[in-house]
Order: structure tokens, then C-alpha cells, then sequence
């Protein structure tokens, strides 16, 4: 019973954490530019971060210990540092994304400025991570962030051609402007498929002592988790083809953004998309603060736990804080929180190859997960998926930023 | 019987992307800053006939128009960023059209501030650059 309760918990928290600033943002512009052409790019980001996620929790069940710390064992501080401080200065721009995005939220409701609002919620999720324990974040934040599920339930109300959705499930090339469909296919996986992801799950994992005769409770959790997950975006994407795509409204912020909400919910729109932003993005703002002093704390060996007192984890509760601050200046500079949002989650996908490719390895080496390693095809699949597409983020990311 | 390489659409599209970029010139510069202010100008209209329509609240409304305003002005920016885009007569139009949408914007704007519905209407009316109508 207790496990089945595991399970449902998993699952519902996996849907309700899914969705934050980059999901919404990039989703948001891939619907209002491309209708649903660009389904396919979410349903494969969703696969690939299924599967990347279920390996790190198996990872982290078989050989208890976390992905950062495994990969520091097998591979040594100097294999790592290169990725670790690529996947630090990612994770800071992302933070300071996601705290923008709650800062924008409150801002659609109260109509004052959103910088303002920007320490007061550092403050709020730095208090969060010094009074609660991992359950409670976890189980607690992916249970509010159901409220994303508004997207799935407006996209339903559109009615949209579900011939035509299935349609786009399968890659095809746009009339125009490839740079562009190309730009956003890889943002689209970046948003979904972050290094932080797999860090601070294997971290849970490892918090939840989580036993290797209970995988198939991480895999039931991963697969079907993220793939509910995959269809909140989705309804994102279709609410945002079928409202903005019609006024040939271009997503560039998100006020712009709030307003595919205005045709399926009326009145209740703009406090709607508010709070599935607000809700989304602080959850995210919790997590990454949370796994950036899970991954300073592994790979330098310091003790770590959110259930651990924060005097016993001292350096740990230093690291999160600094990278909390670190976040909070960039936001209170003022840059755009959805530019940055772009920014960042294309940067994921560069990344990506240098955090995949290890960790492939040790998922493959029977002293981390002795049976259990991964398959022929699996393998394959993830180690294809992610070298084109660091290779095309290589590409495209310079001609859009820099190209204008 | 001769099997088509599956990596061959990835191809053709990483060769289109390139070219798609390499090749583009003034010309398709100021076609994108038209779509992007034509998005702005469907924006702001989107905006004040939802609060006419009562949907939205007049906070949003206005924040949401100062965010279009400013989106505007970087696209007039834009538009004489470089010798060749200010020296091009469709760019020049289209620089000034952006001036005369950033006017239409602040007020709009400045009528939601105001609470007077019936001027936001006529503005909505007369508002520059909207595409035709919903496709």
C-alpha cells in the first residue's frame, strides 16, 4: 500500500513540476509561430528526459550514491570540473530566470514592476529550503504546480483537430524561416531536458532511500510522470496555436503570453496564467537552488541532505544560499526573465553531450548498477539524440543571438 | 532496391538552416521587424478589447501595454540599427510606421489608465500595422 502511495505521489508531483519558465516560454512561441508543428520536438525532449530520468534514479537506488558524486568517483575532479562549472553557471541563469518568471507573475496581477518583487522572493524560496525537508518541497511544490494542468484543460477547450495534433508528432520541415524552427526545437528540448533535472532526482532518490528491489517504482514514476508531464506542455503549445497563432501574435514576453488564456477562461485568465507561472517557476527556483548545494556538496564530498539540520550540512546550506544571491543579482540587473529564460535552456542543449555522455558510460558499468545497466537500444538512442542536438545548439544558438 | 539514408531530412534541414542564414539581407531584416511589429500592433489590440470585454483587469492592461511600447521602440531601434537598414526607403516607411504604432500604444494605454472605454475603442479602430483579421 505504502509503495502504491509512493507511486501516485511520484507521478502527480512529476505532472505538477514540470512546467516552469522555459516549458511555458518556449512552448508559448513554438505554438504562436509554428500552430503545432513543433509537437514533435516536445514529445521527443519528453522521451529523452524519461528515460535520462529514470537512469539517474536507478543509478542513485542501485549504487546509493547520486549522479555528481558517481561521476566524480568514475571519471575524477578534472573530467569534471569543465561540466560541473558549465552546469553551475546554467543552473544560475535558469534560477534567476525562474525567479524572474515568479516576479512576473505577481507583476500581471498587481501591475507593479517586477524587479521589485524579485528579493522578496529569493527570500521566500531560501526560507522554504531552511525550514523543509525534501518531502515536503518535493511533494508540496509538484502538488500546487497541478494548477499547470489548466494548460491540458484549455487546450481541451479549444477543441482542437486531434488529427492534426497526432499529425505533428512527427517531425516535418516548416514553410519558412528554418534558422528560427530549428532555434526553438532545440530550446523546446533544452527547457525539458536540464542537467539539473537529473542531479536533483538522483539526489531524491538517495533522500528517499529509495531500495533496488523498488525500481520499478522509479521507472513507473519516471515514464509516466514525465510523460503527463510531456502533455502539459503540449497544452501549451495547442492553447497557444489556437489563440495567439490566429492574431499572428509572436510570443516576446509574457504578458504576450498570458493572453492565450483570455479566450478559454474570461475573467479567471490573467490570475490563472499568473498563478500556473508563478506556481511553476517557484518550484523550479526551490529545486535548483536545492540542486546546485546537492552537486557543490557531492562532487567536494561535504555533507548534504535538505533532511539533515543546516548546521550539519553547513557548507551545503552555504552553497545553495550562494547560489541563490549569485541568481538574485542577475535579476535585480533587470534583464528580461524570458530572453534569459531562452538563453539558458539553449545553452542546456551545448551542455548537454558533455553531462549525458558520462553519465551513458556509468549507467553501462555493472560496479554502479550491476544488473541493471541500460540496453543496446537506450543507450543508442540517448547518445544519438543528445549529440545532434548539442551539435544543431552549436549551430543555431550563435546564428539566432548573435544573427538578431 | 536502394534505402534512403534516415539521416538524410536532418541533413537537408541543418543545410537549409545555414543557407536560410547566410543568406539573409536587409531585405528579410525589415520583413521581420514588419511580422514582429504587426504582432505587437494584434498584441495591443488583443489587449484593450479584452479589457473593453471586461476579461482583463485595467493593472494588466496597462502593464501589458508598457510592455508592447517598449517591445516597439526596440523594433523602431532596430530598423535604424545599421547604415544600410536607415538608408533603405521600405525600412524608413517602416520606421516610421513603428513611431506612429509606439504613439497609438502609450495611448491606449493612457486611456485604460483613465478608464475611458469609449476612446480606447476608437483608438483600437485606427490603430496602425494590425494584420487584416484572425486567419
Amino acid at each position: 500500500m505504502s509503495a502504491l502511495v509512493d507511486l501516485v505521489l511520484g507521478i502527480v508531483t512529476s505532472i505538477g513540476g514540470f512546467v516552469e519558465a522555459g516549458s511555458i516560454s518556449t512552448a508559448a512561441q513554438a505554438g504562436s509561430e509554428f500552430g503545432y508543428q513543433l509537437l514533435w520536438a516536445v514529445a521527443v525532449a519528453t522521451l529523452m528526459v524519461a528515460m535520462l530520468i529514470e537512469m539517474s534514479g536507478r543509478l542513485a537506488a542501485v549504487s546509493k550514491r547520486p549522479l555528481a558524486a558517481a561521476v566524480r568517483e568514475r571519471f575524477g575532479i578534472h573530467f569534471q570540473i569543465v561540466p560541473l562549472a558549465a552546469e553551475m553557471v546554467i543552473d544560475v541563469l535558469l534560477l534567476a530566470a525562474e525567479i524572474g518568471g515568479v516576479a512576473i507573475a505577481v507583476k500581471l496581477v498587481t501591475g507593479a514592476g517586477f524587479v521589485r518583487w524579485i528579493l522578496p522572493i529569493g527570500g521566500a524560496v531560501w526560507i522554504v529550503l531552511w525550514l523543509f525537508g525534501f518531502g515536503v518541497i518535493e511533494y508540496g511544490i509538484g502538488l500546487l504546480g497541478l494548477v499547470t494542468l489548466s494548460f491540458v484543460v484549455s487546450a481541451w477547450m479549444l477543441k482542437p483537430d486531434y488529427a492534426d495534433v497526432a499529425r505533428s508528432l512527427v517531425p516535418s520541415l516548416p514553410h519558412d524561416d528554418y534558422l528560427r524552427y530549428a532555434f526553438l526545437a532545440v530550446t523546446i528540448i533544452g527547457a525539458t531536458v536540464s542537467p539539473y533535472l537529473l542531479n536533483f532526482y538522483s539526489s531524491g532518490t538517495v533522500e528517499e532511500k529509495l531500495t533496488e528491489d523498488k525500481l520499478w517504482i522509479n521507472t513507473a514514476t519516471a515514464y509516466a510522470g514525465m510523460c503527463f508531464g510531456g502533455v502539459v506542455s503540449m497544452g501549451v503549445l495547442v492553447t497557444s496555436a489556437l489563440t495567439l497563432g490566429p492574431r499572428q501574435i509572436v510570443v516576446d514576453s509574457y504578458e504576450q503570453a498570458a493572453l492565450m488564456f483570455v479566450q478559454p477562461y474570461g475573467h479567471y485568465a490573467i490570475p490563472l496564467f499568473a498563478m500556473a507561472l508563478g506556481v511553476g517557476c517557484f518550484g523550479a527556483a526551490v529545486e535548483l537552488s536545492l540542486n546546485s548545494g546537492y552537486v557543490a556538496a557531492q562532487v567536494f564530498g561535504w555533507s548534504w541532505g535538505a533532511d539533515k539540520a543546516r548546521t550539519e550540512a553547513a557548507r551545503f546550506t552555504a552553497a545553495f544560499t550562494i547560489v541563490l544571491v549569485t541568481a538574485l543579482v542577475l535579476g535585480l540587473i533587470g534583464f528580461d526573465p524570458l530572453r534569459l529564460t531562452l538563453l539558458s535552456v539553449a545553452l542546456t542543449v551545448v551542455i548537454m553531450p558533455a553531462v549525458v555522455l558520462p553519465f551513458l558510460v556509468l549507467m553501462n558499468d555493472p560496479k554502479y548498477v550491476k544488473q541493471h545497466t541500460s540496453g543496446a537500444v537506450g543507450n543508442a538512442l540517448l547518445a544519438a539524440l543528445t549529440i545532434l542536438g548539442g551539435l544543431l545548439a552549436l549551430v543555431v544558438v550563435p546564428l539566432e543571438i548573435f544573427g538578431g | 532496391m536502394r534505402h534512403r539514408s534516415p539521416g538524410r531530412p536532418a541533413r537537408l534541414f541543418i543545410i537549409l538552416t545555414l543557407l536560410s542564414a547566410a543568406c539573409s539581407t536587409t531585405g528579410d531584416e525589415i520583413r521581420q521587424h514588419q511580422k514582429n511589429l504587426q504582432s505587437l500592433a494584434s498584441t495591443a489590440d488583443a489587449i484593450g478589447r479584452a479589457w473593453l470585454d471586461g476579461a482583463v483587469s485595467g493593472a494588466y492592461a496597462r502593464t501589458a501595454l508598457e510592455q508592447t511600447f517598449l517591445l516597439v521602440e526596440q523594433e523602431r531601434r532596430g530598423l535604424t540599427s545599421t547604415p544600410q537598414m536607415a538608408a533603405d526607403p521600405a525600412g524608413g516607411q517602416l520606421a516610421d510606421a513603428a513611431d506612429h504604432l509606439a504613439r497609438a500604444v502609450a495611448l491606449v494605454r493612457q486611456q485604460v489608465a483613465a478608464a475611458d472605454a469609449e476612446g480606447v475603442r476608437r483608438r483600437l479602430g485606427e490603430m496602425p500595422m494590425r494584420p487584416a483579421s484572425p486567419r
